[in-house]
């Protein structure tokens, strides 16, 4: 594979460096992930008792299923369904915003048009913790605090998704077909709908892609805006899990059946689709970032 | 009859007057279009960020504090902003903050671009490592707070377990119940989570330098150390900045890892800015002060994004 673009060195000691620093990276990341989810699989006192890297059995992965599904009434089932219900409506909403915003940036040339670049740019690196007080107390006026409609609208707020668009369309806009069409009597609308959608698949998975991951992770903002424990996101969830159980507290044994374990199966949950996601759509977001972040 | 009805165009329904896409056609020629195309990231951009940034700003200049409603919201000028320069908590924050960026940055570049140069060789297996080493950047921050509290988990975490082992501790530790190491810790975590996005960046940028320079610093017989700090490098300063710029709003910004990790504590040994402000307002309820405390984050911030944007093309073409 070493192609024109070999980068430096050349020894073999070099590629021996190289293979050690890949191998102590994946470790790195490796290990801690690994016990984690081998730890999804063993009970309380296996935890304790046992060497760190050991599997439990289905029998107790089963029982730990079982506590966590069924604890208050399957509170975890509706945080997942909250989760859900925060991500695709947030999703929609970002690809609604961004799309035809990053397109009419890039497309033509209108009075105002970098002004909008730069405060859209501003906005995306808008410190979010100086903002989210007031975003609350916003809420709060509109009546959207506690809401579906309050969470996926501040969900569905993703500035790098325009600014992605608008990369993506300055380069791969085929400016000749657009202006035949043109000729051919082709409304605006038209050369939006007909030309520039169906070229913007790649754009559209990448940016469905990257807001999905913000907001099915969002601890912060969803912790602020919701007080109300059957509204709560998986991240919030089980943060209020681990302190209400006493999980992790290593305090004196009581009845609540959410232990390590448990706690260990939630965290897993929370992280399984983010992982799933992320293995099917890695070629692409490598690619995709990779060309967004040489144009930024 | 016939005749007329051949003569004038054929007649507009009222559906057909009303149909969405028609009328968007015949809108997309008038000189609004590209701004109805912006209105919907416009007014989410406004709700989102504008308008709570100015309310922020009122907000600073005003008493405000949701546990002692006596007090009214009346104007009160620079009061918070006095009181933010004698308060030992602000500077506090302000020092651990300056500590918790710089230390996690530079760690995280450096892993970063040690681990995209070795990436970057193309060798048998690098693909699939990538995809490993990019994965931890995308676990959610709860998580990843959680997972490794539990591993330097003062009874059972596999970090001590391993320290123990190999000699380099006598017994377990708490690592984040010691203000000595709790800061030191976090960042280690810190590292763990979001290295991976220099590495990404950087590898972006490697793709971009021309192969001759090395080919001539070859031939002149450079070795590659000196490749890295007289080629690599300097080709690499426009990307490493955004990158770095990047991060340092990131960081000041999330109080996220901290909150779950340490709250700020042991003391006071971990609070920085983002916390301390969250704190003001959630557990005081103190919304003027935490205001003003936002509007200083805010001011430090932007400074830096005025860098990026510089930095960035947007201003050049």
């Amino acid at each position: 594979m070493a192609d024109a673009r070999t980068p430096p060195f050349r020894l073999n000691l070099g590629r021996f460096i190289v293979y050690a620093v890949l191998l102590f990276a994946v470790c790195f990341y490796g290990i801690p992930l690994l016990w984690l989810l081998l730890a999804g699989t063993r009970s309380q006192s296996s935890l304790f008792a046992d060497p760190p890297f050991s599997i439990g059995n289905w029998e107790t992965f089963l029982v730990t299923w079982n506590n966590l599904t069924t604890y208050n009434n399957f509170q975890i089932v509706s945080w997942a369904a909250n989760s859900a219900i925060y991500s695709v409506g947030g999703v929609l909403l970002s690809l609604f915003a961004s799309i035809p915003a990053g397109y009419a940036l890039a497309a033509s040339e209108f009075p105002g048009r970098k002004l909008i670049l730069v405060v859209t740019l501003i906005a995306m690196i808008t410190p979010s913790t100086a903002v989210v007080l007031p975003i609350f107390l916003e809420m709060n006026l509109l009546g959207l605090n506690n809401s579906y409609a309050g969470m996926i609208l501040v969900s569905g707020f993703f500035p790098f998704g325009v600014y992605l668009t608008y990369v993506y369309f300055s380069t791969s806009l085929p400016k000749g077909v657009m202006d035949s069409a043109r000729v051919d009597g082709a409304n605006r609308f038209e050369l939006f709908t007909r030309i520039a959608l169906p070229l913007a698949r790649p754009i559209v998975a990448l940016v469905a892609f990257f807001s999905f991951i913000g907001i099915w992770s969002n601890y912060f903002l969803a912790f602020v805006l919701l007080s109300d424990d059957k509204l709560y996101n998986l991240p919030v969830g089980l943060t209020v899990l681990i302190s209400t159980s006493g999980a992790l507290s290593n305090l004196p044994a009581n009845d609540v059946p959410i232990k390590k374990p448990e706690v260990i199966l939630a965290a897993i949950l929370v992280i399984l689709p983010v992982l799933l996601i992320f293995i099917v759509a890695q070629r692409f977001v490598r690619s995709g970032t990779l060309s967004g972040a040489e144009k930024g | 009859m016939s005749r007329v009805a051949a003569a004038s165009p054929p007649p507009r329904s009222v559906w057909d007057s009303l149909n969405p896409v028609r009328l968007l056609g015949e809108l997309s020629e008038t000189r609004y279009w590209m701004y109805l195309l912006l209105l919907p990231s416009a007014l989410l951009i406004t709700a989102v960020v504008l308008y709570p940034t100015v309310y922020g700003f009122q907000m600073s200049f005003h008493e405000m504090r949701l546990n002692r409603p006596a007090l009214g919201t009346g104007f009160v000028g620079l009061k918070h902003y006095a009181r933010m320069v004698s308060d030992p908590i602000f500077w506090t924050s302000l020092v651990n903050t300056a500590a918790w960026v710089t230390s996690s940055i530079i760690l995280e570049f450096l892993v970063g671009l040690i681990a995209a140069l070795a990436l970057n060789r193309n060798l048998p297996g690098t693909k699939v490592l990538a995809v490993l080493i990019l994965i931890p950047y995308f676990l959610p921050n709860v998580v990843a707070g959680h997972m490794w509290a539990l591993m330097l988990d003062p009874r059972l975490g596999v970090i001590n377990d391993v320290l123990v082992r190999i000699g380099w501790l006598e017994s377990y530790k708490a690592w984040f119940a010691d203000p000595t190491t709790a800061m030191g810790a976090a960042i280690v975590v810190e590292v763990w989570h979001s290295f991976p996005f220099f590495t990404l960046l950087i590898m972006a940028g490697l793709k971009g330098i021309p192969a001759d320079l090395y080919k001539a610093a070859d031939i002149d017989g450079a070795g590659a150390f000196s490749q890295l700090r007289l080629i690599t490098l300097p080709m690499l300063k426009t990307i490493i900045a955004a990158a770095v710029i990047l991060r340092v709003i990131g960081l000041v910004n999330s109080p996220d890892l901290l909150l779950i990790l340490t709250s700020g504590g042991p003391g006071r040994s971990t609070q920085v800015l983002s916390l301390y402000a969250f704190q003001t307002a959630y557990k005081d309820f103190n919304f003027g002060y935490a205001g003003a405390l936002s509007v200083v984050m805010f001011v430090l911030l932007m400074g830096f994004a005025y860098i990026y944007i510089r930095l960035s093309k947007v201003n050049q073409d």
